[in-house]
């Protein structure tokens, strides 16, 4: 079932010993093998040593973690057969476990390492006297979380189930999907005490087997204590630790797992986390949402539009907002600028330092709203309402149409489907801000150049970020700006090097058959 | 490295320390919406403009009572110069604030003024980087600083009315790159709104009415020789080709009572013809209107009756026309339905001799109409009862 | 012929083009050089035909009173009474292109002048250029007036196309020329 990756401990530490002792194959004498296992898990009251007899004579042990497996099944399957009372006086214990043990999953074990390593995922050790082999038995089971909608990326019209903390089912939802066996999935282990299953996922033939070779060797460069999360493996490999824009694809759905997959991308399903990575990818694939590829092309095209629109609404709004009432009054409708004189009239602060005030404020109670208990969240948000509507502008702190920005952008940073994308566009708001207030409009310019400049530099796993606007693909961007109807969407996007070109046959749209009258 | 660093450091602090240079916060702006130019009577140029005054109480702005019909949220202000920016100079030392020019949409020029020349002055609004192109441009009959001064009772000031007034181009609208364009232009004639102050109702106060456009003012050189009423400025709108709405009331030879016809569309051609020494100009000009009253018992579905009063309506334009030219052309002696621009287009070698003595000449061009007048509609109503 | 005559002096904008020789070693695919160039000669044609139409269009005889022509007639762009007086946008625009262009430039200089001095890296004269520039951006001009003195009297006409558009690619061609027969005898020399 798993890859097997020789288990050692941190270099740095101490126990050298424990080292020494878990490299050994296993001995023959049963006492010997407790010994060491009691030493390696020494003060470890969760692990129960049970020692019993077969059949009456042969004498074995039974070792496993409480709560990580299947007691029952340890009662009904393991023990009650093999403690059977047999008729025949010589019997030999591997035929009896051939013959008794009615578990579906048996590995043999021939040293510690692999013992321990089998013991920490659940399954329980069978090691008999006068054996130089163990037995692990495929009876793992804990608690895990049911299969639940991702609260992180809704959609109206899509399926229902997302990623969980488990490795397995989360592969499973994966090879639900794709039933070819050219789904591969590779298991690394990272992390020198978490031990945590890394699993590669590609379709052979249609990613790129350099990009998986490259995807390996970063992650098998990892030497760390313990993963947690994918957010761990995500800045340990991508490209340029210091951009704040995300490198990687970030999802908790499994159907946008799979279209990525099938576009030739390479999944990297990390253990304890619902959050699955894809890698490489573009920045406009972060402005995709599942949900684009099955409403109408039309209305996701113009749902897309609407989401780049709120993205230079989130990022550019209040700097905007500043550049003009501080620089360029004339651009503003004479009616409106007279509104707007009247109700910055009493306010002391400049409208950069207003819009500063505002924007963090409102950065601050959204991520009071999204720390605190639920209960606690909704007075939260009352309360913010009324701090940065009606309360603000009463005490004279800001103005009317500040309250307007902040609103909007407020709720525009929301219309990006990938949270992670829409955080580098709220931080770099204020920058842009502060050239507003010190430039105007010229120095939104320069703040955007800049912003384009990096993002033209960034590249994930060799795909240049922007592509396929610069460099310029013609064919991929049917898939960028807009979303060409499925029957136009013929070929992949070029990720890097070779790859499978056509998804599909060209003849796709859908047509009345002529001869159906005859 | 370390010191490329602060280098850096240092550069980006300079740089953004230069910032902040034109920075205005509204709250040390006055905005103009108008301004207002009289000449005093010793030559000086008094500047008047008329300034928003920020509700003190805008903070709480949610009411509605901010906006409190009428004007006393206009402040206004006069400066004294020998030239507009002496004037303004002398503005600038009694107002606390800067003033942004950039939303200054109606400029409007004391007759006095205006006989004296305004290519001058307005080279400034020109050639400063905030007025717009787009403001209209009126002289005024009385002060341009009473006209400012104007409380009225609907709009929030009296530029705005004056703009409204000019947009709905009922009679002549000039923006300040409208009257470049005819200063510049080859007769050197311009033609420019004129308004007047609108009696006030009798219980009203003397301040709380509009100033409205009535006349238009013809200026030769950029300076102002005459003036000319509303009929006749629809007369020049005719020649320009910039008629947009006109009603016309004729009373029919052979019946009894008037019929009113609202244009609809009117086009108009000015074809130049030179015949040897001789000028001569064709106004072809097409229309179509409708009919909106009908007080003679005309059956106007009749064929014959719809000829009848399309004749009488070409006929009434033509009578308007030979008006217009009457005192335009031979009294005046200004080109303002450039006839020039229209010579120099069709025969621009041949102009350049007649150009210099176009002002002797423009009198004496001899001038022919085209009319086609179609009615195209007799209204909902058809026979008369 | 007068409108041949007042484009000339317009020209100088394609002697600017003789910036691409600095590039030219740099491309991948030197096939595509030309096509890409021809590309660009063509677009910055067309978006110069283009606003030389619409300010004409807009301004007609008034054009030659402004200094910015296309300035003041964004300034008069009024759609629905909303969007108005969108000069600072444009300058926004002109910042970027300018930016980009001194960007080009700069390099150009900074790299020509290194392999000029047999430099292993032109890094180290970024700053001391940026400098120059620094001060030439204060001191070429003092005020405009002296700026479209230049215009007229320095490069004026076809100078600046001839110069750059024309006598220096000549006279590298040239040189190229020569040299490629000087290595072409030396080669024949020593193959004999």
């Amino acid at each position: 079932m798993f890859n097997r990756k020789k288990f050692t401990f941190n270099k740095q530490n101490k126990g050298q010993q424990v080292d020494k002792e878990v490299l050994k194959p296993l001995y023959s004498n049963l006492e010997k093998n407790l010994e060491v296992l009691n030493f390696l898990y020494k003060d470890c009251s969760d692990v129960v040593f049970r020692s019993f007899v077969i059949a009456g004579h042969i004498k074995a042990q039974l070792i496993y973690i409480k709560g990580m497996s299947n007691i029952e099944e340890i009662d009904n399957n393991v023990l009650t057969p093999l403690m059977q009372q047999t008729d025949q006086n010589s019997i030999n214990p591997i035929s009896l476990i051939e013959h008794r043990l009615s578990v579906a999953e048996i590995t043999k074990i021939e040293s510690f390492d692999t013992c321990v390593e089998q013991l920490s995922v659940g399954n329980p050790i069978l090691l008999l006297e006068d054996n130089r082999q163990g037995y692990a038995l495929g009876l793992a089971k804990w608690e895990k979380r049911a299969i639940e909608e991702p609260s992180g990326e809704l959609v109206v019209r899509g399926p229902r189930e997302g990623f969980t903390e488990s490795v397995e089912v989360n592969t499973s939802l994966l090879r639900r999907k794709i039933k070819s066996p050219q789904l591969k999935m590779k298991t690394l282990k990272v992390g020198s005490y978490t031990q945590t299953t890394i699993m590669i996922t590609y379709i052979q033939d249609l990613s790129d087997e350099t990009l998986i070779e490259e995807i390996t060797q970063r992650i098998k460069r990892i030497d760390i204590d313990g993963i947690l999360e994918s957010g761990y493996i995500e800045e340990l490999i991508q490209d340029n630790s210091y951009s704040p824009f995300p490198q990687v694809l970030v999802t908790e759905r499994p159907d946008t797992a799979v279209s990525n997959l099938l576009e030739g991308r390479v999944v990297i399903v990390v253990d304890g986390t619902p959050f699955v990575l894809v890698a490489p990818t573009t920045f406009y694939s972060l402005f995709q949402s599942g949900e684009d590829y099955y409403h109408h092309f039309i209305i996701s095209t113009a749902t897309r539009w609407l989401r780049f629109l709120f993205l230079f609404i989130s990022l550019l709004l209040p700097s905007l907002y500043v550049a003009v009432i501080t620089y360029h009054q004339e651009m503003v409708p004479t009616t409106l600028l007279l509104t707007m004189v009247d109700s910055r009239e009493a306010i002391p602060f400049p409208a950069l330092v207003e819009a500063l005030l505002m924007e963090i404020t409102f950065e601050g109670l959204r991520e009071a709203g999204l720390r605190l208990p639920k209960q606690v969240g909704a007075a939260v948000s009352i309360v913010g309402a009324l701090v940065i509507g009606q309360a603000a502008v009463a005490a004279g702190l800001v103005s009317d149409p500040m309250v307007m920005v902040v609103a909007l952008t407020g709720i525009a940073s929301f219309t990006i489907p990938r949270y992670n994308i829409a955080i580098p566009f709220r931080l770099l708001r204020f920058p842009i801000m502060l050239l507003a207030g010190t430039f105007g409009l010229l120095g939104i310019m320069m703040g955007l150049l800049a912003i384009i400049i990096h993002l033209s530099t960034l590249r994930s796993f060799g795909v240049p970020y922007l592509s396929p606007m610069a460099p310029m693909k013609r064919r991929d961007l049917k898939d960028t700006l807009i979303r060409a109807p499925l029957w136009k969407l013929n070929t992949r996007p070029h990720l890097t090097g070779e790859y499978n070109k056509y998804r599909q046959s060209s003849n796709q749209k859908p047509f009345p058959n002529k001869n159906e009258e005859e | 490295m370390k010191g490329l660093k602060i280098i850096w450091f240092i550069g980006i602090f300079l740089f953004l320390l230069t910032g902040c240079w034109d920075r205005r916060e509204t709250n040390d702006l006055w905005v103009v919406t108008g301004v207002g130019l009289d000449q005093t009577e010793n030559g000086e140029i008094e500047l008047t403009v008329e300034i928003h005054s920020p509700n003190r109480d805008g903070g709480e702005g949610m009411g509605g009572e901010s906006n409190q019909a009428g004007g006393n949220k206009m402040i206004h202000q006069t400066g004294k110069g020998i030239s507009i920016p002496k004037a303004i100079e002398d503005l600038d030392t009694q107002l606390p604030r800067e003033i942004l020019w950039s939303h200054t949409k109606a400029i409007v020029i004391n007759k006095a003024l205006a006989e004296t020349g305004i290519r001058e002055e307005l080279d400034f609004f020109i050639r400063h980087p905030e007025p717009r192109l787009r403001s209209y441009v009126f002289i005024s009959k009385g002060s341009a600083k009473d006209i400012m001064a104007l409380l009225p009772p609907l709009e929030r000031s009296s530029s705005e009315v004056l703009i409204e007034l000019a947009k709905s181009e009922v009679l002549m609208k000039v923006t300040l790159f409208d009257l470049m364009e005819m200063l510049k232009g080859e007769s050197d004639a311009a033609i420019l709104p004129m308004v007047d102050k609108l009696p006030p109702e009798e219980e009203e106060q003397s301040l709380e009415t509009i100033a409205y456009i009535n006349h238009s003012a013809i200026l030769k050189n950029g300076k102002m020789v005459g003036s000319i009423d509303d009929r006749l400025t629809r007369g020049v709108l005719w020649f320009r080709d910039e008629i947009k709405e006109s009603t016309v009331t004729i009373q029919p030879e052979n019946a009894d009572g008037l019929i009113s016809m609202n244009l609809i569309k009117g086009t108009t051609k000015l074809i130049p013809e030179i015949d040897g020494n001789e000028l001569k100009m064709t106004i072809q000009i097409e229309t179509i209107d409708d009919v909106i009253q009908n007080k003679t018992d005309w059956d106007l579905n009749e064929i014959e009756i719809q000829r009848a009063l399309e004749k009488e309506l070409a006929k009434k334009i033509e009578i308007r026309l030979t008006d217009t030219l009457e005192i335009v052309q031979k009294e005046m002696e200004v080109d303002i339905i450039e006839f020039a621009e229209e010579f120099r287009r069709k025969h621009p070698e041949k102009w350049k001799d007649i150009k210099k003595n176009w002002e002797e000449r423009f009198p004496s061009v001899e001038v022919t109409f085209d009319i086609k007048a179609n009615v195209l509609r007799t209204g909902q109503g058809n026979v008369p009862w | 012929m007068p409108s041949i005559k007042g484009s000339v002096a317009l020209y100088t904008w394609f002697a600017q083009f003789g910036i691409i020789y600095f590039f030219l070693p740099y491309l991948t695919n030197r096939e595509k050089g030309m096509k890409s160039g021809s590309i660009s000669v063509l677009a910055v044609t067309i978006t110069l035909m283009l606003t030389n139409i619409i300010v004409i269009l807009v301004f007609g005889r008034v054009t030659e009173n402004f200094t910015a022509p296309l300035m003041s007639a964004t300034r008069y762009i009024s759609i629905a009474e909303f969007l108005s007086h969108l000069e600072a946008l444009v300058m926004a625009i002109w910042i970027a292109g300018t930016f980009i262009k001194i960007c080009v430039f700069y390099y150009a200089i900074v790299l020509g002048t290194a392999q000029w001095f047999n430099l292993s890296n032109y890094r180290s004269l970024v700053l001391p250029t940026g400098f120059l520039i620094g001060v030439f951006a204060m001191q070429a001009f003092l005020n405009s007036a002296e700026a479209s003195e230049h215009f007229q009297e320095v490069s004026h006409g076809l100078t600046d196309t001839l110069l750059y558009g024309l006598i220096i690619p000549m006279f590298l061609l040239l040189i190229t020329y020569i040299r490629k027969m000087k290595t072409f005898k030396q080669k024949g020399r020593g193959g004999k």
